[in-house]
């Protein structure tokens, strides 16, 4: 691989890569919150990038306004969900809660389905499609709004965290639900604005990243299979290991396929990458084990 | 006035406490002494909210606040130190006292999302504030310090301040002088004096009931979940059946 090769998929990498920590941001906010795994964390960026497309084309609003409205919808929609499937159920343990996660996941991909068919679409580029080009690679405009993008929410996200009472109030709840009671903070009122958060955040990743890859109704699923990986890599602890593990995992996937591999052909390199995966996650579980036996 | 009345505890099939009625009138100090597992944490739990009544119902004034969760009471002026301090270790004591003021905040939602500097320089909070580093010096020193790595002793320090910062009018304490050195408690136990002679309500579980009825004016046995013996602290005190069961492994 050359220089500009490198560089090229390095880009690729760090594109992909702020997608999946977008992705696994939502993961890790519910987790930290609720100690659920959100497996329904992959319909709200399909949400997100498939109500952009349809607010535009088929209701004809401007790009903007079209862009914050998605959002705010799947932020509602995960509210929602927390509602009427996950605090109705509150007396179930986690892991029925994480396969009530999973149902809700069946059934917004089922409803999406039904309601905007199997067809794939593609919003229109927030700026255009001109590449600029930067040390030899060329960068596509929108994969710097991926990035810009992930670097705002990422930046917002943590000031909303440490500089106002309700992201306190997170965290502490993270540590202790029933202490962070103790001194007035309602849990349930903060399991739900983790899960209004992680689905805006969520659709923020689809919103972004729909121009450039386009979208199913179907494409929840590996999306947020990808988030829940950054997640893992980053140990489910907090933001900012998230997003470090978003970016290597995009770095290295996109790594791996651009290395020349020999006799493993092109055809391979999917195979290639998921075995990259494979390895990430072997060291990282095997790592927290070890931490579990610690403590 | 705290009124208990014909209070019932269960988890599943296990009774926690079985029709306990007390009364805290204002400005006592009342105490609950028992042996492990008779059901102290389960009364102060069950008065907080943090669990459930099966029967019963509990008093505030003229207000019922069975029923009510942890995070209501203590905007009614209920301050909880929980048994074995749950102050939050990864943070730092600054955020765990500010998170103490949260039912405070909470009064205006607008102010949890607005910047945290705007509401820590109100007047309750910072006087609240003042009133804790005036009991607890060594927190103000502490307070970019991890509350985890905080000893014993500073860490219920650090959960009496924390419970202080919600203004309350009553503090229910559980076995607050757990694991702490003989010196550490008898510093302790001056402490909620003082917080009574402030204008506190105090309800105490303590394991070293000696130490206890020596500064409260009332108190409960409880056994098995029930209140088997109440009376003036003095009239505990001179109490056979008190003295052989807890009495005499006082450090005070
Ligand atoms: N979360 C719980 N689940 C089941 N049983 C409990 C729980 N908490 C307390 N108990 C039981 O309730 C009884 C009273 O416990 P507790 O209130 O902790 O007593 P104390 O504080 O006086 O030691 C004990 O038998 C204890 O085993
Ligand atoms: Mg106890």
């Amino acid at each position: 691989m050359s220089a500009d090769q490198f560089v090229q998929y390095l880009v690729s990498g760090l594109t992909m890569g702020s997608i999946y920590a977008l992705i696994g941001l939502g993961f890790t906010i519910i987790y930290a919150v609720t100690r659920i795994i959100n497996f329904a964390q992959g319909e709200f960026v399909m949400l997100g990038g498939m109500l952009s497309f349809y607010l535009i084309s088929a209701a004809g609003i401007p790009l903007a306004p079209a862009l914050i409205l998605s959002v705010l919808i799947a932020a509602a929609i995960g509210a929602i969900m927390y509602i009427f499937a996950i605090r109705t159920a509150r007396r179930a343990s986690v892991v029925s809660l994480i396969i009530i996660t999973i149902g809700a996941a069946i059934f917004i991909r089922g409803i999406a389905g039904v309601g905007w068919g199997v067809e794939h679409v593609r919003p229109p580029y927030f700026t255009g499609s001109e590449s600029i080009s930067l040390l030899g690679a060329y960068i596509h405009p929108q994969a710097l709004w991926i990035i810009g993008t992930t670097l705002v929410v990422v930046v917002l996200l943590h000031l909303f965290l440490s500089y106002t009472m309700v992201g306190k109030a997170l965290k502490a709840c993270a540590i202790s639900p029933v202490a962070a009671g103790m001194v007035g903070i309602n849990p349930r009122a903060m399991a739900l604005i983790a899960f209004a958060l992680a689905a805006a955040i969520g659709g923020i990743g689809g919103v972004v990243m729909a121009p450039s890859i386009s979208m199913d109704f179907n494409d929840g699923f590996k999306l947020g299979l990808m988030g829940f990986v950054a997640a893992s890599i980053g140990g489910f602890k907090s933001p900012i290991a998230t997003v470090i593990g978003g970016l290597t995992l995009g770095i290295v996937v996109s790594l791996a396929v651009g290395v020349d591999w020999g006799p493993f052909t092109s055809a391979y390199k999917d195979a290639i990458a998921m075995m990259v995966l494979l390895l990430i996650l072997i060291i990282r579980s095997g790592r927290l084990s070890a931490e579990e036996r610690e403590s | 006035m705290l009124r208990v009345e014909n209070a019932s505890v269960a988890y599943g099939r296990i009774m926690g406490l079985r029709e306990v009625s007390l009364v805290v009138n204002d400005g006592e100090i009342v105490t609950i002494i028992g042996a492990n597992g008779a059901g102290k944490t389960s009364l102060l739990n069950a008065i907080s909210g943090v669990v459930p009544l099966k029967s019963g119902s509990i008093w505030l004034d003229d207000r019922q606040i069975s029923g009510l969760p942890s995070h209501k009471t203590v905007g009614l002026g209920l301050g909880y130190i929980p048994e074995g301090r749950q102050i939050f270790g990864t943070m730092s004591v600054s955020d765990n006292l500010t998170m103490g003021a949260y039912s405070e905040c909470a009064r205006n939602r607008l102010s949890t999302v607005g910047y945290i500097g705007w509401f820590l320089r109100r007047s309750t909070v910072q006087s609240n504030l003042e009133t804790v580093f005036g009991l607890f010096p060594i927190l103000r020193e502490r307070l970019n310090q991890r509350a985890g790595s905080l000893s014993g002793g500073e860490q219920q320090m650090l959960a009496i301040g924390r419970a202080l910062m919600s203004s309350p009018r009553m503090l229910l304490l559980d076995e607050p002088s757990l694991g702490l050195a003989p010196t550490l408690v008898k510093e302790i136990l001056k402490l909620i004096v003082r917080l009574r002679d402030e204008g506190l309500t105090i309800l105490l579980v303590e394991q070293d009931a000696t130490a206890a009825l020596k500064i409260a004016d009332r108190g409960y046995v409880m056994e098995r979940g029930r209140i088997s013996i109440e009376g003036t602290a003095k009239e505990l005190l001179g109490d056979d059946r008190v003295r052989q069961a807890y009495l005499g492994k006082s450090v005070a």
